[in-house]
């Protein structure tokens, strides 16, 4: 009878209950007044500051192309557009099956070629082509990862290998065909038992003086080229990787342009190629295994920019040792790493920018008997959720930017440099996105898991990352030996430290006050200090505060700058509170680390009325967001 | 009184009556709709408005001329009050919770589609004519048409938005501009059974405007026939590369549409080109509002007169001594520089001088957002 009588009561207060609009009751049994959608608008401060202006600063440069890009695939039909709740959005179907997929990514391809996007990409030349081309992929990786690799495998590989590893002759022959996709290229380097291990690859060439050609073969199974992207159904020419004899001595590895299949589509001779199958991700990228049975192919076909070998077969190269050599050749490589890097930060972009829009809108539980439920990004554990995320993408931003201009800027001097600090932030960008998609798609709830809302199939397509393009626990370990080798070296010569950032260790090592004060832990001294240690993760932190500092130094606008430093702050204290090495090495008492946790909480009380300005900074459209972040009530109603 | 108001039932029917001046839309008009806009919101008794235009015109624009006239005489602020009050006016529209039918039997150009397009039931005649004139004037395609002209298909609205290019109501059909086309004289039956049924509900609206619509032929020469080439030329990343493609297309083939095309764009203003140009590439990727607001910075600049004086050029040549030879300043597109044109989307840099001021609805039903 109690539960009875308890229902007819909440019943009872239902068929009542009005409304804060004023609906009477004569007009019988309505809709109860629902919980509706109310934009993040409402529940923000206005802007502190210049939104455009924090976009320029963040994505840098070729601002107008970006957004042209953006223009392009927004209005055609290729790039599956959807209507929901009266908003288009645009993202790849992957509903489809692997087969549709690899299909419609070439049909883009062909869209983008066919609208200029491609142009000077392998014939320009400078810097202003080089920032141009680094854009435009950032924006395509926006739309869709596989639609990204195989761009990027056809130009920044097999193009970069034939600019960087070839000569005029491969020049003239191959750049502008590649550009125009006359020919689709590829890069066979991974093999079925060898991937971070290049120089034990075990394909084999061998130089023919008779014909003056070189003959490639794939000696047993573990040989067989794998993951090369494009190889499975579209490329006709790749850049094989392989030991080189020559006269019985092992030259180690090189780079050998081959053709795989004909203009018709068929496969060449002497060549076996197999699908790598179905993957947990970016099966719009075909990726095919290779067999080389003999194939011979004309001499001037190897990539002579290191080394070469004449018509009679004498091997030449004007590097004698072996390792400087592989060094000189690997590289033109760290192109891969660079953007590999700018596209992780991106996907964290889309993924905050959808869970912190949501969050703004979506409500759970009143802690009021009659009033409104509570937002959840109102909720401080939330906040300590996403919003460190937010400032660590903030600090990985500038951080990208520096690599970005170091890339393209590069000198012989700056090579080393480039390869530790490539290294570092390829490791540690491509993790912190795997983190923060995890974390946004929980954050999401149920809504995390639909296709359509993004983020949580953004987890299949980008967890690659973390391991193609160098396995980011060896990327760390070559940073971490390069740390001990210049302290070895510098110690040894007696000289300070120059190069690397590591200049800081120069100067004695500071003591950190047992009584941390809220200006102290935010002054920008304290925390470069504080991060100044040595070995892969430190060194990583510390650059990118580094970067950081350098961007917001260059700041006037004082809004903008004041944000920044908030940020900043932001991202040092997590820091310090995640990584356990500040303890354990004593630079931080557990005194220090609970102030430390406390100040966190004060500073995710004080990003969060700017948390919609800091995700609208990101320059990412509308369309390629998703519907939970904007009206989900309408994206999800019957009528639609 | 220069817009007539009609109740009957719960339908409310405003009609623009300035006949004369083929309605074009005067302050007071602007400000007299905005009032019975926002009263009518609150009014639960209303629930559709139906917006029409007195005499051949359904409205051929906005009262430019009497903006110009506040820039010879040193006021520009008072001109840029005049567009304040009318993008406020085009947002309310935009995210109106009522719907709103508007019937263009006549011309609808400049301001007159802004008084419309935003609404979510267009209805075109075979009396229609839409265009967007603007760029011959030496001012850009405003009102919210960085919006409305992005989303039209594939890079039509470049197209409309750059030369001025006229649309009957066949093709505004076809593009997305209007919702149905109804014939003229069917006009009269059809508002009545609109407001027999006062409906609220847009699928009743709907169907009801379909017992009266019909889906008529395009033109053999329209130019929705030219979609091809139309999405090829003018999704180039600048005027130059648009103006360029145009003449290898005209090279290649021998069309009159081609050749009239590159003649109204090389007639247009340089300035306002490119301004047009990225006014609509950028209001792809913004919401009604941001777009709006972009707009406003931008009508700003032009008013007055920083980097360009065509604004009064353009009136002066094709309204006021009309002999449609104006003297652009710069001359030609590649003196246009890209700080010239930033400049204008930047904030204006005048004492009181604020942002256009929308007020966050929270409200916005999703059908109340204009849909393309």
């Amino acid at each position: 009878m109690e539960k009875v009588n308890f229902r007819t009561q909440v019943l009872t207060r239902h068929l009542l209950n009005n409304d804060h609009r004023g609906t009477t009751a004569t007009a019988g049994i309505s809709t109860s007044p629902c919980l509706s959608y109310t934009p993040p608008e409402l529940s923000s401060k206005p802007f502190p500051f210049d939104v455009n202006s924090m976009r320029k600063l963040m994505d840098g440069h070729n601002i107008e192309d970006r957004d042209w890009l953006f223009n392009l695939m927004i209005q055609s039909n290729l790039f599956n557009p959807k209507l929901r709740g009266g908003k288009i959005f645009v993202v790849p179907d992957y509903n489809q099956s692997m087969e549709q997929q690899r299909e419609i990514t070439m049909k883009r391809i062909q869209y983008l070629l066919d609208h200029g996007v491609f142009e000077g990409w392998l014939t320009g030349k400078g810097f202003d082509a080089e920032m141009r081309k680094l854009a435009l992929l950032e924006v395509i990786e926006i739309f869709d990862h596989s639609l990204a690799i195989k761009i990027g495998v056809h130009f920044f590989l097999w193009g970069g290998a034939i600019l960087f590893f070839g000569t005029k002759r491969h020049h003239d022959k191959w750049l502008k065909a590649s550009e125009d996709y006359h020919i689709k290229g590829c890069f066979a380097m991974t093999e079925l038992g060898h991937g971070s291990n290049v120089r034990g690859i075990e394909t084999i060439t061998a130089y023919d003086s008779k014909t003056e050609e070189f003959v490639i073969n794939t000696p047993c199974e573990s040989a067989q080229k794998y993951w090369i992207g494009g190889a499975a159904n579209h490329a006709t020419h790749t850049v094989v990787f392989s030991q080189l004899n020559i006269d019985g001595n092992n030259q180690g590895v090189h780079a050998f342009i081959t053709q795989i299949r004909d203009g018709d589509g068929n496969i060449c001779p002497n060549i076996r190629i197999a699908d790598c199958g179905h993957k947990i991700g970016l099966n719009g990228v075909d990726n095919g295994r290779i067999w080389f049975d003999n194939v011979r192919i004309p001499r001037e076909n190897l990539l002579n920019s290191v080394a070469d070998v004449s018509a009679d077969g004498k091997y030449l190269s004007a590097i004698k040792d072996p390792d400087q050599r592989f060094g000189a050749f690997m590289a033109p490589l760290t192109s891969g790493r660079v953007t590999i890097a700018l596209s992780a930060v991106y996907s964290t972009k889309i993924s905050l920018a959808i869970a912190i829009r949501y969050s703004l809108t979506r409500r759970a539980f009143s802690i009021t008997p009659n009033g409104d439920e509570v937002l959840l990004l109102d909720y401080p554990s939330h906040q300590r959720r996403l919003l460190p995320l937010l400032a660590k993408t903030y600090a990985m931003t500038f951080s990208g930017n520096y690599l970005k201009l170091l890339y393209v800027k590069r000198t012989p001097q700056l090579i080393k440099t480039l390869h530790v600090v490539s290294s570092a932030l390829k490791a540690t960008l491509t993790w912190h996105n795997m983190r923060t998609l995890q974390e946004c798609r929980e954050a999401c709830g149920g809504q995390g898991l639909k296709t359509e809302n993004r983020i949580g199939q953004l987890k299949g397509e980008f967890d690659v990352q973390s391991t193609f393009e160098g396995d980011n626990n060896v990327l760390m370990q070559q940073v971490s030996k390069a740390m001990l080798a210049e302290y070895v070296a510098a110690k040894r010569r007696n000289k300070p430290f120059k190069d690397l950032g590591l200049e800081h260790m120069n100067k004695s090592c500071p003591v950190i006050p047992s009584h941390l004060t809220n200006s102290t832990l935010r002054s920008a001294q304290f925390q470069g200090y504080q991060l100044a240690e040595d070995l892969g993760r430190a060194y990583s932190d510390r650059l990118i505060l580094q970067t950081f500092i350098e961007a917001e130094n260059n700041v006037t606008d004082t809004p903008l700058k004041e944000m920044l430093g908030l940020i900043r702050s932001m991202y040092v204290l997590v820091t310090l509170d995640e990584d356990v090495a500040f303890l354990r090495y004593g630079y931080l008492t557990v005194e220090a680390a609970a102030t430390v946790r406390r100040e966190i909480v004060k500073l995710c009380a004080e990003i969060r009325p700017h948390a919609l300005s800091l995700v609208s900074s990101f320059g990412i459209p509308d369309a390629f967001l998703s519907p939970i972040a904007f009206d989900w009530v309408a994206a999800n109603s019957w009528s639609n | 009184m220069k817009v007539l108001v009609e109740e009957k039932s719960s339908v409310r029917i405003f009609t623009l009556n300035r006949p004369k001046q083929l309605n074009a839309l005067s302050f007071a008009m602007v400000s007299g709709l905005l009032k019975l806009f926002t009263s009518c919101a609150e009014d639960s008794s209303v629930k559709l408005i139906i917006l029409k235009g007195r005499g051949r015109a359904f409205c051929a624009g906005g009262d430019v001329a009497a903006v110009v006239r506040d820039i010879s005489q040193g006021n520009w602020r008072l001109g840029a009050e005049y567009f304040r009050k009318e993008y406020t006016l085009n947002y309310l529209m935009a995210t109106y919770n009522k719907p709103q039918v508007s019937l263009l039997d006549g011309i609808v150009m400049g301001g007159g589609a802004g008084a419309s397009m935003h609404g979510r039931f267009r209805v075109a005649t075979e009396n229609s004519l839409f265009a967007m004139p603007e760029t011959a004037l030496g001012l850009f395609p405003d009102v919210g048409a960085s919006y409305f002209l992005s989303r039209l298909p594939g890079f039509f609205g470049e197209y409309v938005g750059l030369t001025g290019a006229r649309l009957d109501g066949a093709e505004m059909l076809a593009c997305g501009i209007a919702t149905h086309f109804v014939r003229s004289e069917r006009l009269t039956l059809f508002e009545e059974a609109l407001c027999k049924a006062s409906p609220s509900d847009p699928l009743v609206i709907s169907s009801i405007i379909n017992e009266f619509s019909e889906v008529p032929n395009l033109k053999e020469k329209s130019s929705y026939h030219k979609l091809n080439i139309i999405n090829k030329c003018f999704s180039r990343r600048t005027i130059e590369e648009i103006i360029a493609a145009l003449e290898r297309e005209g090279v290649q083939r021998k069309d009159d549409w081609i050749s009239f095309s590159i003649q109204s764009l090389k007639k247009a203003s340089p300035t306002s080109l490119k301004l047009s140009l990225r006014s609509i590439r950028e209001g792809r990727l913004q919401g009604i509002g941001k777009c709006l607001v972009r707009e406003f910075r931008m009508v700003c600049h032009v008013l007055r007169g920083e980097v360009s004086k065509d604004f009064t050029e353009g009136c002066r040549a094709i309204l006021l001594d009309k002999d449609k030879n104006p003297k652009w300043e710069p001359s030609k597109i590649e003196l246009v520089s890209d700080e010239m044109i930033d400049r204008c989307f930047s904030k204006v840099k005048d004492d009181g001088w604020e942002d256009l001021q929308l007020p966050v609805r929270s409200d916005l039903a999703s059908y109340a957002i204009a849909k393309l």
